[in-house]
């Protein structure tokens, strides 16, 4: 338990006013009417609302200013006439745990919130802002220890060897549209799991994921083999036919063989290879009619190592 | 704006794995029918727009990295999509406008195409 109340209280440093203020303050002008205000307030049901001069802060109006120039009963008021001026502000910058200290001192029902640079009214802060701003980073937290916890970045680290080689193999049934892309997208989580770069991992996902559905959609099935290495993904997809007749054709960019059905699902526009190409550091295509296609792709997981890449156009 | 203010504002359906998925800042949207296309992209849009409705959607979603898709006239979006999406962990909305309208409505919020910093078509 304290454990986890220290966690709160290391939150309550960490976050700022402005993480957790709202940003979409109503505001009257010090010469609106009295009136307005009153219906400002009735609209967005809340209790207290700036008054704001150009950008600047001029007061702040509440609930009991109103009610006391209700009952005070004089007509054709201005705001400036009942308002706070010069309230207490708060900047924008400040540490939430500030904030809480300051409602705990004055007792009052919000702040003002200020860029201190320009000294602008750049927000509104209530307890409630407060609470709701620790819960959710809270929750943001939590969710990040989730996923680190998932994830085996280590592997590599704790497994030793002169040489490391991590084959993983998927099967892909031609024409099964339900489970094509299953073997990328699981294929993309044990990247995850890996801990391999993002930017890898997602050229990696888009360049098999755009060979699986090629497999899907033009062959009677093959398979795709990832390797790992300490250097280079290398992705081999084989397939059992028909084969491509004209390759270069093939790899131009809007070039389909598609029949209608494969473009009502969203694909055949023939962008697949050309996109794959661009995914990947090397690629290798190989073809026999009435035999089948060899795909091979690389890349280069040396992840900061510009001069490892090849393919210096490949996307990031 | 953020992914809610996005549902409010297309009036949609959705479904998510958890709330502060629809916190996400939405900046960057891309509508399209042709998910090749969408993958040949250089950036990635924080929301997805389409008239297509299969889990292949998701899983270009989910290879690319988008995190929300939106559904537009009405669907239909069945179960398998659901589960598939609930699987990736992508935020999947229907709502009743067309295409053109629900555009329409995020550029008018402020939403930009993903490309258009880029020379690529739209």
């Amino acid at each position: 338990m304290e454990t986890r109340l220290d966690k709160t209280l290391e939150i309550l440093f960490e976050l700022k006013v402005g993480d957790a203020m709202k940003k979409d303050v109503v505001t009257v002008g010090p010469d609106d009417a009295m009136g307005k205000l009153n219906e400002e307030m009735s609209i967005h049901r809340i209790s207290g609302v700036p008054v704001v001069e150009g950008k600047k802060l001029a007061g702040i109006i509440s609930i009991s200013d109103l009610i006391a120039w209700l009952s005070a009963g004089v007509k054709d008021s201005k705001v400036k006439d009942w308002m706070v001026k010069d309230p207490q502000c708060l900047y924008a910058d400040q540490p939430l745990i500030h904030a809480i200290k300051r409602f705990d001192q004055l007792r009052f029902g919000r702040f003002p919130v200020l860029d201190r640079e320009s000294g602008e009214l750049v927000g509104i802060i209530t307890n409630g802002d407060i609470i709701l701003g620790t819960l959710k980073k809270l929750e943001q937290d939590y969710n990040e220890e989730e996923v680190r916890r998932y994830r085996a970045s280590h592997f590599f680290e704790d497994i030793n060897a002169d040489h490391l080689d991590l084959t993983l193999a998927f099967i892909i049934t031609g024409k099964d549209f339900d489970h094509a892309g299953r073997a990328s997208t699981t294929m993309k989580k044990n990247l995850k799991r890996l801990g391999l770069q993002p930017e890898i991992i997602r050229r990696a996902a888009i360049a098999s994921y755009e060979a699986e559905m090629n497999v899907v959609i033009y062959t009677d099935g093959g398979t795709m083999k990832f390797t790992i290495t300490d250097e280079k993904l290398t992705i081999i997809v084989k397939d059992r036919g028909p084969g491509i007749e004209n390759i270069e054709l093939a790899m131009q960019d809007g070039y389909t063989t598609a029949e209608p059905w494969v473009r009502e699902l969203g694909f055949g526009a023939g962008m697949g290879l050309p996109n794959i190409k661009k995914c990947s550091d090397f690629m290798d295509l190989q073809s026999v009619v009435g035999e089948g296609t060899t795909l091979k792709l690389e890349i280069m997981i040396g992840v900061n190592d510009e001069s490892k890449r090849i393919n210096p156009e490949a996307k990031s | 704006m953020i992914l809610r203010e996005a549902i409010e504002l297309l009036k949609a359906d959705v479904q998510y794995n958890q709330s502060v998925q629809l916190e996400a800042e939405i900046h960057k949207a891309r509508a399209s029918d042709l998910m090749s296309e969408v993958l040949a992209d250089d950036a990635v849009p924080d929301i997805l727009l389409t008239g297509l409705c299969n889990s292949h959607v998701i899983r270009t979603a989910s290879v690319f990295g988008i995190k929300a898709v939106v559904f537009v006239r009405g669907g239909p979006v069945d179960q398998k999509l659901i589960d598939c999406a609930l699987d990736e962990n992508i935020v999947v909305m229907t709502t009743r406008d067309s295409l053109f309208t629900s555009c329409g409505k995020l550029y008018a919020a402020g939403v930009r195409a993903v490309t258009e910093n880029h020379n690529r078509r739209d």
